[in-house]
C-alpha cells in the first residue's frame, strides 16, 4: 500500500503538485478568512468587538509583514527584482505599524481614534512603495505588447470612470463647511484615488501573467487583496463621512483582514516558489557530503 | 554556437530575478524536466517550460538571452534578417537565431 502511495506521488507531474499547492493555498486562505470574519462577527457574545477585530488586524497584517520580512533576508537587495519585493515589504510594514497605532488609540490609550491620525499618515505613506513595486514590475519584467497597451488602456479607463463617480458621490455626501470636514473628505477620498492606482497596475500585471502555473497564485491573490482595500476603503469613507454610520465602521473589518491575509498567501507563494532558503540547503549540503 | 555558451546566456539572464529566484526558478524548472547540464541543455524544453511556468515573466528573459546570444556570436538580428517587426521576447526569435547562428 505505502510503495502504491509512493509510486502514485512518484507519478505526480510537477504541474499536478503546483495545482494541488495552489488548491490548499486557497482552502487555507478561505478557512482563514473565515475563522476572522466570524470572531469579529460574533465578538459581542464573547467579549468586545473592538478588542477581538483590532488585534485580528494587528495579526493578519503582521503575518503579511513577517512574511515580506523573511522575504527580504532570503532574497536580499542586490538587483531590481529583490529590490522591488523589498519595497512591498516597506509597504506591508508601514501598514502594519499604521494598524499597531490605531488598535494602541483604541486598546491601550483608550481613546477614539482620531481621523486623520498618524495611522492614516503611515496607510497612505505605504501605497508609495506600493506602487514603486506594481510600476516597477509592469514597467521592468513585462514586455511591452499590443495586447497589453490595450489591457491597460481598458482597465485604466474603467477603473478611472468608477473613481470619478465614486468621487462625486463622496463630494456631495461630505461636510464642506468647516476645515475638520474639508480634511476628513481628503483623507477618505485620498485612499480610493491610490488604491485605483495600485488596482490598474496590479489588474495589467495579473493579466499579463495569469497563464503562468507559478505566476498565476501570487498575482490573484495580490488583486484580490487590493479588491478587498478597495471595497473596504471606500465603504470606510462613506461611513466617516456620514455620522450616523460612525459606530458600524467595524463591518469593513473583516475586509481588511481578509485583504492582509491575501497577501500573505501572495507572500507565502512567492517564498515557497521563488526563493529558496540558503542556509537550509548548506545544510542539507554539509550533511550529504560528510 | 554551442550549446554550451548559449546555456550560459540563458543562466546569466535568470540572474535578472537576483540570485536567491534563479536557485529557485533552476530547481522548478529542473522538476519540469529542463536540465542544465552542458550535455543535456535543450533550449526547446527550456523556451517550453519557462513559458508555462512564468508566462509574461518569461519575456525579459528572452530579449536578454537574444542580445547576449547575438553579442557572443558577434552579430545581429538585423544582419541575420530577424528583426523586422517581430518583438524581441518572442522564444522562436531566439529558437531561429540559434538555428541561423548554427547554419552560418
Amino acid at each position: 500500500m505505502k510503495n502504491e502511495d509512493q509510486l502514485k506521488s512518484a507519478a505526480e507531474s510537477p504541474i499536478e503538485k503546483l495545482m494541488e499547492s495552489k488548491r490548499n493555498l486557497l482552502l487555507s486562505l478561505a478557512v482563514s478568512v473565515a475563522i476572522c470574519s466570524a470572531i469579529t462577527i460574533f465578538a459581542p457574545i464573547s467579549g468586545d468587538r473592538i478588542f477581538y477585530s483590532d488585534l485580528i488586524a494587528v495579526i493578519t497584517s503582521g503575518l503579511a509583514a513577517a512574511l515580506s520580512m523573511q522575504l527580504i533576508f532570503r532574497q536580499k537587495i542586490r538587483g531590481l527584482f529583490p529590490r522591488l519585493y523589498a519595497s512591498l515589504g516597506l509597504g506591508i510594514v508601514l501598514w502594519f505599524i499604521a494598524e499597531a497605532i490605531w488598535t494602541y488609540y483604541e486598546l491601550v490609550a483608550g481613546v477614539e481614534t482620531p481621523f486623520p491620525s498618524i495611522a492614516d499618515a503611515l496607510w497612505l505613506a505605504g501605497y508609495v512603495p506600493f506602487f514603486y513595486f506594481l510600476f516597477g514590475m509592469v514597467k521592468n519584467f513585462i514586455a511591452p505588447s499590443r495586447s497589453m497597451l490595450l489591457q491597460f488602456f481598458v482597465i485604466s479607463s474603467a477603473g478611472f470612470v468608477l473613481l470619478a463617480n465614486l468621487m462625486l458621490s463622496m463630494y456631495q455626501t461630505a461636510d464642506l463647511t468647516s476645515s475638520e470636514g474639508v480634511m476628513t473628505f481628503v483623507v477618505s477620498s485620498a485612499y480610493p484615488i491610490a488604491d485605483t492606482l495600485l488596482i490598474v497596475l496590479a489588474s495589467v500585471a495579473f493579466v499579463q501573467l495569469r497563464k503562468g502555473k507559478l505566476t498565476f497564485t501570487p498575482w490573484m491573490f495580490f488583486t484580490i487583496s487590493l479588491i478587498l482595500f478597495t471595497i473596504a476603503d471606500v465603504g470606510f469613507a462613506y461611513f466617516v463621512l456620514i455620522e450616523e454610520l460612525g459606530d458600524m465602521i467595524w463591518i469593513w473589518n473583516p475586509l481588511y483582514n481578509a485583504g492582509y491575509l491575501a497577501i500573505a498567501s501572495s507572500l507565502f507563494w512567492h517564498r515557497e516558489f521563488f526563493t529558496v532558503d540558503e542556509r537550509k540547503l548548506m545544510r542539507a549540503w554539509q550533511e550529504k557530503n560528510r | 554556437m554551442q550549446s554550451t555558451a548559449t546555456l550560459r546566456c540563458v543562466l546569466d539572464a535568470l540572474s535578472l530575478f537576483g540570485e536567491n529566484t534563479k536557485a529557485a526558478l533552476l530547481s522548478q524548472l529542473g522538476k519540469d524536466g529542463v536540465s542544465f547540464a552542458p550535455e543535456e541543455f535543450d533550449i526547446e524544453k527550456f523556451c517550453t517550460s519557462v513559458t508555462t511556468l512564468l508566462d509574461r515573466w518569461s519575456d525579459l528573459l528572452f530579449v536578454k538571452i537574444i542580445e547576449d546570444v547575438c553579442r557572443q556570436s558577434d552579430t545581429s538580428l538585423e544582419d541575420l534578417g530577424l528583426r523586422k517587426g517581430r518583438y524581441l521576447h518572442s522564444p522562436e526569435l531566439l529558437k531561429e537565431l540559434l538555428l541561423k547562428i548554427e547554419a552560418r
